[in-house]
């Protein structure tokens, strides 16, 4: 048995209800409350008491609850008081964990904020097809501000574009793939994205003397840096004669910037143009 | 020793009356916790739990009526003793002044003869007359 009262499960459950009801006053003051019922309680129960004698005596004090209210006096604090004194008792190191966890909030927020504001890719000019069967039939017009260039769709082959993307933004972004609503390719994996990569690539994208360049998947753009970019797909869409053909004005891309991947559409400053064969082949027709 | 009974209005008379109880055991001599509940207890009426006067040393502590420090002597068990302040004295003569006059008052009001106007008979501490 222990050699005070103070240790039994009902002495320390009534103290801990007192602690509970004495919240909203100052600390100080609850806690020499706290410290005169525990030593009125060692010093009027034998370490051997009774359990019937120490409900008596904790009878005797009356409740935690009304000990508290005795406490606060005959007019309760005012709440911004009260609050005050609640806040008063939070312990120095929960108040540490509060300011890092704001300022662990405040700095991803940050973080995502300046990730989100960064200018997203710009297409500074089309380099053209990317196959030498289309670059070699390519058409190009001119009406008014808009110029084209206009090759025959060839169902069920690869056709691709090369362009000219820069990256005006002061983070890196990396093409990790082509957008979900692709206009090209109505089947997944069909429409792929390489981005030019290479040792010492300046920031036109031009390598040192003597080293070479070569495409990857996802490939990244430093800062204030332009890369030529190819994008490319499987020519299945149903097209049949008269259809016209499928422009092509602006493309979208899966950017990641900052471990944050964002769709940027990008505007094209002239438009691709694929044109229906007469005769088209329409298997892929539903 | 007696026990007066758990009125609520008779509870709010006790805690109005226990604070100068307590200054007027404390201007005697400084006095612990436990002592001035025990004194208070065999006084009888005076406490309606015997918890109510260590929330009331608290206060009058913070009302600048009593200080309080710890006193550890050497073999014995540790404790915190309250005294009187000048404050308190003050507030216990002014109390114990107010206290005679009503006293008297409510003693007249309380047991004045059926039909007898309020201020012109009984005297203090007077018996009812038997009907």
């Amino acid at each position: 048995m222990s050699d005070t009262v103070l240790a039994r499960p009902v002495v320390k459950q009534y103290l801990r209800a007192l602690d509970a009801a004495c919240a909203s006053l100052p600390a100080a003051q609850a806690r020499e409350l706290h410290e005169l019922i525990a030593a009125h309680l060692d010093e009027t129960l034998p370490p051997a008491a009774t359990d019937a004698e120490v409900d008596a005596e904790l009878a005797r004090l009356g409740t935690p609850r009304a000990l508290a209210a005795d406490a606060a006096g005959p007019a309760r604090p005012p709440a911004l008081r009260r609050l005050r004194n609640r806040l008063g008792r939070v312990r120095w190191w929960t108040w540490t964990a509060i300011a890092v966890l704001v300022a662990a909030i405040g700095t991803g927020a940050g973080y995502l904020i300046a990730v989100n504001s960064a200018a997203p890719l710009v297409a500074s000019g089309e380099i053209g097809w990317l196959y030498p069967a289309d670059q070699a039939v390519a058409v190009m017009t001119t009406a008014g501000d808009v110029t084209q260039t206009a090759v025959p769709y060839r169902f069920g082959q690869r056709q691709g574009i090369v362009v000219s993307l820069v990256n005006e933004s002061a983070w890196t972004q990396e093409i990790v793939g082509v957008g979900p609503r692709w206009d090209f390719g109505s089947l997944p994996g069909q429409s792929a994205v390489t981005v030019q990569s290479g040792p010492d690539l300046n920031v036109a994208g031009v390598p040192a003397p003597g080293t070479s360049t070569y495409y990857a998947s996802p490939g990244a753009i430093p800062p204030n840096s332009a890369r030529i970019v190819r994008l490319f797909w499987t020519s299945d869409l149903c097209m049949g004669g008269g259809d016209g053909g499928i422009g092509l004005d602006q493309i979208t891309l899966l950017v990641r910037v900052g471990g944050i991947t964002r769709t940027e559409n990008i505007a094209l400053q002239d438009a691709f143009l694929l044109i229906s064969p007469k005769h088209s082949v329409t298997r892929n027709c539903q | 020793m007696c026990r007066m009974g758990s009125d609520p209005g008779l509870t709010e008379l006790r805690r109005g009356v226990l604070g100068p109880c307590v200054l007027a055991l404390l201007d005697e001599r400084p006095r612990f916790g436990l002592e001035l509940v025990r004194e208070l207890a065999a006084a009888g009426g005076l406490l309606t739990s015997d918890g109510t006067v260590y929330p009331l040393l608290s206060r009058l502590r913070d009302a600048g009526l009593v200080t309080s420090e710890w006193h550890d002597p050497a073999g014995e068990r540790a404790r915190r003793y309250y005294f009187i302040t000048d404050a308190g004295r003050g507030q216990l003569k002014s109390f114990r002044a107010d206290w005679t006059d009503f006293a008297a008052t409510v003693t007249k009001v309380l047991f004045l003869p059926p039909g007898t106007p309020a201020g012109t008979s009984a005297q203090p501490g007077e018996e009812p007359p038997d009907e």
